[in-house]
């Protein structure tokens, strides 16, 4: 579905990627895991088009469209829930009629029906993130990209956020996540790739996690990693 | 474009504005009206010229100041807070929001000027001045719309340099814009090299004067010379001009 080919980036003189190959099927949840600064958010930018100034190609299999949810989703204090997606659907140019239908639609699908009508101010860290995802999912997304979505969230606010993405996978959809919670990743990733630093990464998948945990994962290849550094 | 400016006002127009507005303008008013700070001697109606017109002028000074104060930072906290990528997801191009954004400041800034002129529409009303209904109109839309130009220039401005850096240059366009003529006469009086270059820079700086001067004269329905009239219509062509081409080169510069 997304096809990253020989991916060069970097950030002045720290390289982030070197001729980086990866693939993201469609209809997979996937993770992204690895330390703050191994490029996870700026693949996430990249694929988006938010991130142009790289070598390399991104091919996407067809007319792919994506949805978005940022980690720390910023959303008009002065409206509700409803007004929120309501106001993404009007700058897509949606017609009142549709986007009142579907704005409440999408309020049930992440779980936020009953606080609908109550002002983005007033929601919590867990539902804001949730409107963070109905807000990716509208005009149907093939693929939506949740960067760190259950940061910040308590043990019940991630279980909710689990079953929200499990509910996604269900659909169909394609997931890539970016979480540094590797307990949460493993409930609901069926793979990804763990990014240590431009030299060194890794294609996991659920067979391979269910053996061995992603935290032992992460702390092997980064041992590897620095082993192969100091060599 | 116009769910972003939508919002945009309403983010904007907090009822407590409309109230501290309107209370600052009626106090301008009134002091004006009871202070006596205009004498003219044994002749009432220029009495009322002098006092409606310097109305006028102070009415349009603080307006200036509200479009500072309203415009000065929104661009840049739209950067901040990442709205932008998120809207332009969503296909709103980067440089539409920067143009809607600087439209909303404008008529956010147009609305407060329009409360600071409520006693004084009172006032014209119960002292029957020397007006009538197209004049008050025509002088009504013209100093609303140079209080629009005013925050055009500072959302531009915005788009380059900090919120505190462009209040200040905000303040400054405003004063010395309100009184452009007198300054740049007194440049070019000067006589030396420095001055003349101050009074051709000043060329850039809002004749806020000369917009003033053409709202005062259709108001007093004294409106002959056509010059005045069309220096404001270029100023608001220049003026979105500038931000429609600030809009799209910052846009580049962003990436977004």
């Amino acid at each position: 579905m997304i096809k990253i080919k020989n991916l060069n980036k970097r950030f002045g003189d720290k390289v982030i990627f070197q001729n980086l190959n990866l693939e993201f099927e469609a209809g997979k949840v996937f993770a992204l895991i690895g330390p703050n600064g191994a490029g996870k958010t700026t693949l996430m930018r990249m694929i988006l088009g938010w991130e142009k100034d790289y070598e390399g190609e991104i091919v996407f299999n067809g007319d792919i469209r994506l949805g978005y949810s940022p980690e720390t989703p910023y959303f008009p204090e002065i409206l509700t829930g409803r007004q929120v997606l309501s106001y993404f659907m009007e700058v897509r140019g949606m017609k009142k009629a549709a986007y009142e239908t579907e704005s409440l639609r999408l309020m049930d699908e992440v779980g936020l029906d009953i606080k609908k009508d109550t002002l983005v101010k007033n929601y919590s860290k867990g539902m804001r993130q949730r409107l963070g995802v109905a807000q990716a999912l509208i005009g149907n997304p093939d693929v939506i990209l949740l960067d760190e979505p259950s940061a910040g969230l308590d043990f019940f606010g991630q279980q909710e956020m689990q079953g929200l993405i499990g509910k996604l996978k269900e659909q169909g959809k394609t997931v890539i996540l970016n979480s540094h919670l590797l307990y949460d990743v493993e409930k609901v990733a069926d793979c990804g790739y763990l990014f240590i630093n431009a030299h060194t990464f890794r294609h996991f998948n659920k067979s391979e996690f269910e053996k061995e945990s992603l935290a032992d994962m992460f702390i092997n290849t980064a041992k590897g990693a620095k082993y192969e550094s100091l060599n | 474009m116009k769910a972003l400016i939508k919002l945009h006002l309403k983010e904007n127009l907090k009822g407590r504005s409309f109230i501290l507005f309107g209370i600052l303008g009626g106090l301008v008013s009134l002091i004006l009206l009871t202070g006596g700070l205009i004498i003219v001697e044994n002749n009432p109606t220029e009495e009322a010229i002098s006092q409606l017109g310097t109305q006028w002028k102070l009415l349009s000074i603080i307006s200036g100041f509200a479009a500072v104060t309203v415009s000065m930072g929104t661009i840049e906290r739209h950067l901040k807070e990442k709205r932008a990528e998120l809207l332009a997801l969503h296909g709103l191009a980067f440089d539409r929001q920067l143009f809607s954004l600087a439209i909303g400041n404008s008529l956010v800034s147009m609305m407060l000027s329009a409360i600071l002129t409520l006693v004084f529409v009172l006032i014209i009303i119960i002292d029957q001045a020397p007006t009538n209904l197209l004049g008050f109109t025509a002088a009504f839309i013209s100093y609303l719309l140079s209080t629009g130009i005013v925050a055009l220039i500072v959302s531009t401005l915005n788009m380059f340099l900090p919120g505190i850096v462009v209040a200040v240059l905000g303040v400054f366009l405003v004063i010395i814009g309100s009184f452009h003529q007198v300054i740049q006469g007194m440049l070019l009086n000067n006589g030396q090299l420095a001055g003349r270059i101050l009074a051709k820079i000043m060329d850039f700086i809002p004749p806020l004067d000369v917009f003033n001067r053409l709202t005062r004269s259709l108001f007093f329905l004294e409106f002959k010379d056509g010059r005045d009239l069309i220096v404001f219509l270029i100023f608001i062509w220049l003026t979105l001009t500038v931000v429609f081409l600030a809009s799209k080169g910052v846009s580049r510069r962003e990436k977004i």
